[in-house]
């Protein structure tokens, strides 16, 4: 047996910067457990639990971002304290100062952090100078944070929130460690009536979260992981050197990829908070089963699309200001939608795609009867192939790429050697279908496999997830596997 | 009221940290292909002992000049400055490089071509490599197309120093599914083309800066028949031209300016085999792209003798460059004695066909795998490298470590990782990226030899 090097050890609890702290990691678990110990003897008392959490947050945020979690106080403090003097304040334009101050330095954080570079590039493109790029470090959740804590002064301002009367209490909702890296985006009107609560976990809270985590761990560390750099990138990263049919089944694999990313760390999250008593909405429904792209919208990120629906487009106006009004305030909100998931004209253009179906959708429903049923399965079968167009522009690294990709699928498509690409990518194949089976199974499969888990013993809960842990140990350990060729 | 089960939580977490370290006793074991690997929750924190499980040694390593490969390396590469990784010299007299260095340095008094063959495997492929390589040079000595291509290739769509399209082709090659039927004669890259009815290849050039136009275009080939070269410069004049028939390797030249497209069609093409084509203009320098994909070099030896002679005899090769290995590294497998003693016989080949050009074998380039949830070298990288140093040091030719040049251990993960990105994710090829920053180094290593030869003289 080995010995134990503990300078190591220490080491494991320092900033690196190129290794956030994530769910799926090893050290997490063994923090995780020393975690909850001090806050199951905490929880009966309400404000030292709060404290303990907040603090447990901001070391959680320093292991991934290093001294930035100083942003995360200031951005408390700040929103913390305008929106009590929303709430204080009688006079409709002193609300409307404080309301900008809180929209300026939220959106200015996002922007100076996220977008600066974006902006200094264009700005040289189109004044002729070479771009170098500006070294701004872009904390991590720093989207996500802002858009919640905007929840919060936003909800104030329009009167639908009454303000927190601790900053603990404020700190505790921003900066709550199981959403704060990768989302989802939680309302502050949905979380903040829950740090008054008592701290209870039901046996059905218990076993959704190991289901929920159990699934995360799954979609996230062995589907998304594993199809990402066997084969995925590797099509997205020179799109020439395969054939039509690899290309298609690439954007397939990423269109599952993004999907079970995503979806999957949420998941995780929505468990980790539930084990620690707190209710997150759910942030992705199955949206590859939709029927149409608002349907998909409403399935895919909830928690950012209603958001924007919220907060952005209805402030727009929404539908109320007449027909033309409607399809640009669609526009806008996509637009942004898109520029929000990365400093890149891509996003735009994706955002861009998305708000004109939204438009086109709306347009068309307004003058066709669709209730068909053919059209069901014809509109689940073009929507996701919609979708799936539109990834292309968010996952290829520059639009060189996508013309190439969109070339390879026209053009040198090869449908012989189908086979070969079977029996080539074997995991590949099997896992993607196993992903988009388990993603069109009826809903009532997913209840009662929650429910199995749910009526297991703690020793059965612990092996299943030990399970699904070992399963992805075994997986990052598989080796990576060589390019395959199919050209001739 | 539901009972509150908030402490069950920290007792799932203990079950689980429980349970993996009891699995972590259980010893790696196969089901059939999939090896499942032993589990350690606590690796990240364990004290890390020296691997020393090597596999049993086989001649080479037993060999005792192989045993002192390090030290020898570090003779040869003696008085080299910092950031620079040199040449290796392995040649008696130390004139390993000379013929090439010789020729770049007469480049523009005697105003001709100085051509470099690189053979190499997919490392290679798509000019990920050679195209800045032969950028760089041509910057410095002049030279302005992209020399050879072949007339069929599997990355043609990825190529960016030329466009290429053709149709009705039927390509053989040295690591092709042999037909016993066919008996297919290969040229001096390990290829041959053969048209079929129909056929037909055009290039275009590309906004590379010395690749804008086509002047001087070549074709390689061998006629035993009748056939003609139907080819239709910039998409308007067509005309048509006897190949000669000999049973010896021929050229064909067409001399141009500024023609914007080729496209080229071979009529009753029954006895015709081709072996490549070439696009140059004037003196300078020419960096012959010869990738073959899964090639590991072994192969050059079959190539019959003629056929070199007979090529360089228009070609007139200053340098030849080796660039294998990739394809025979094994994750296991330490013992390359086998795959050196091969390499010996087609070295010394190559010397005998190509005797006026330096050869310069350069070492395998960095690979990782991932054996243990981290990408990291595989072991056989460095001992393959050192296999390929002996095969320099028995021919007595010039070596390359490209292996070092790149950073050494995990440089592959670091590229492969880094932001941007210098390699594909299957850590083991280049991106264009990664490709012009070691060619880049290549570069400067052989233009420290000419200045290093400009000053003795």
């Amino acid at each position: 047996m080995l010995g134990f090097d503990i300078h190591k050890l220490a080491e494991q609890f320092a900033y690196h910067a190129d290794e956030p702290l994530l769910f799926n990691s090893g050290f997490f678990l063994f923090l995780f457990t020393g975690f909850i110990w001090v806050y199951i003897i905490l929880s009966p008392m309400q404000r030292p639990k709060l404290i303990f959490v907040t603090l447990f947050s901001l070391y959680f945020y320093y292991k991934s971002s290093g001294g930035y979690f100083v942003l995360l106080i200031f951005a408390a403090v700040v929103d913390f304290t305008l929106a009590k003097w929303i709430h204080a304040s009688t006079d409709p334009w002193r609300r409307k100062f404080f309301i900008v101050v809180t929209l300026l330095i939220n959106l200015g954080l996002l922007g100076y952090f996220k977008y600066s570079n974006l902006l200094y590039e264009s700005f040289c493109f189109v004044a002729g100078k070479p771009f170098e790029p500006l070294d701004i470090f872009l904390p991590v959740g720093v989207s996500f944070f802002t858009f919640q804590s905007l929840s919060y002064t936003l909800d104030v301002y329009r009167g639908t929130l009454k303000p927190v009367d601790h900053l603990v209490d404020y700190a505790f909702f921003v900066s709550f460690f199981p959403q704060l890296v990768a989302g989802p985006i939680v309302r502050a009107a949905d979380f903040i009536p829950q740090i008054y609560k008592p701290t209870i976990v039901t046996r059905e809270m218990l076993g959704r979260a190991i289901f929920l985590i159990g699934c995360g761990l799954f979609k996230k560390a062995v589907i998304a992981d594993y199809i990402s750099v066997n084969f995925v990138d590797r099509v997205f990263d020179a799109p020439a050197l395969y054939t039509g049919l690899e290309n298609l089944f690439a954007v397939y694999g990423y269109a599952l990829q993004i999907y079970c990313d995503f979806s999957g760390y949420s998941d995780m999250a929505i468990g980790i908070a539930l084990l620690l008593g707190f209710h997150f909405n759910i942030n992705f429904d199955s949206p590859y089963q939709s029927r149409n792209i608002i349907e998909f919208w409403r399935r895919w990120h909830i928690s950012l699309s209603s958001w924007l629906r919220d907060y952005l487009y209805i402030s727009l106006g929404g539908n109320r200001k007449g027909k033309l009004r409607t399809y640009l305030n669609l526009m806008i909100t996509m637009l942004l939608g898109g520029l929000w998931h990365g400093a890149s004209w891509r996003f735009l253009i994706w955002g861009g795609l998305h708000g004109g179906a939204l438009a086109f959708h709306k347009y068309i429903t307004e003058r066709v009867d669709l209730s068909w049923r053919g059209w069901r399965i014809a509109g689940v079968v073009i929507t996701f192939h919609f979708v799936c167009f539109c990834w292309i522009f968010f996952r290829a690294p520059d639009l060189d790429t996508v013309g190439q990709m969109l070339a390879q699928i026209v053009t040198h498509f090869k449908p012989q050697i189908f086979f070969d690409f079977i029996a080539g990518y074997k995991g590949v194949v099997l896992l993607m279908l196993l992903g988009y089976a388990l993603h069109f199974m009826p809903k009532r499969f997913e209840f009662s496999a929650e429910e199995i888990i749910t009526r297991l013993p703690l020793v059965g809960q612990a092996a299943c997830l030990t399970a699904v842990i070992v399963l992805v140990l075994q997986m990052k350990m598989a080796g990576v596997q060589p390019f395959i060729y199919f050209q001739f | 009221m539901t009972r509150n089960k908030l402490h069950y939580v920290f007792g799932l977490c203990l079950l689980v940290i429980g349970f993996l370290l009891i699995l972590s006793r259980v010893k790696p074991f196969a089901i059939g292909a999939w090896k499942v690997k032993n589990v350690d929750p606590l690796a990240d924190i364990r004290v890390t002992e020296p691997d020393t499980a090597f596999a049993e040694l086989d001649s080479l390593q037993r060999d005792s000049t192989f045993q002192k490969v390090d030290s020898l390396a570090k003779v040869a590469r003696k008085g080299c400055p910092v950031g620079i990784t040199c040449i290796e010299d392995y040649s008696p007299d130390s004139t390993g490089i000379r013929n090439f260095v010789r020729a770049l340095s007469h480049i523009k008094e005697k105003h001709n071509a100085v051509r470099i063959a690189f053979y190499g495997d997919s490392f290679i492929e798509g000019d990920v490599f050679c195209g800045s390589l032969r950028d760089t040079l041509q910057s410095v000595f002049g030279g302005e197309g992209v020399g050879y291509v072949p007339l069929t290739s599997e990355v043609a769509g990825f190529r960016t120093t030329i466009k290429h399209q053709f149709e009705n082709w039927k390509t053989y090659s040295l690591i092709s599914k042999k037909d016993s039927t066919v008996t297919v004669e290969l040229g001096p890259v390990g290829f041959s083309f053969v048209p079929q009815e129909e056929n037909w290849v055009e290039y275009k050039p590309t906004h590379h800066r010395f690749l804008k136009t086509f002047n001087t275009v070549k074709l390689y080939y061998k006629n035993q028949g009748h056939a003609s070269v139907e080819y239709t410069l910039n998409d308007t004049i067509t005309s048509t031209e006897e190949l000669k028939t000999s049973d010896k390797l021929q050229e064909w030249t067409h001399k141009g300016k500024n023609i914007e497209a080729v496209r080229l069609a071979f009529l009753q093409p029954d006895s015709l085999n081709l072996f490549g084509a070439s696009f140059e203009a004037r003196e300078g320098v020419y960096v012959d792209n010869f990738s073959m994909r899964g090639n590991s070099g072994i192969g050059l030896y079959k190539i019959d003798d003629a056929m070199y002679t007979d090529f360089n005899r228009y070609r007139d090769y200053k340098l030849i460059i080796l660039q294998y290995g990739l394809n025979v590294v094994l994750e296991d497998s330490m013992n390359y004695g086998r795959y050196a003693h091969g390499m010996i016989k087609v070295v010394n080949k190559l010397k005998s066909v190509y005797p006026k050009a330096s050869i310069l074998l350069m070492s395998v380039s960095d690979r990782s795998s991932n054996t243990s949830g981290e990408y990291k070298t595989m072991k056989a990288i460095p001992i393959m490298r050192n296999a390929q140093r002996l095969v320099a040091e028995r021919t007595g030719i010039v070596f390359w470590d490209l292996y070092e040049a790149m950073g050494g251990e995990n440089s592959m993960v670091k590229m492969t990782e880094g932001k941007p990105a210098l390699a594909a994710k299957d850590y083991t090829h280049l991106n264009f990226k990664g490709g012009r920053r070691l060619s880049g180094r290549m570069a400067k290593s052989l233009l420290y030899e000419l200045e290093k030869y400009n000053k003795k003289k």
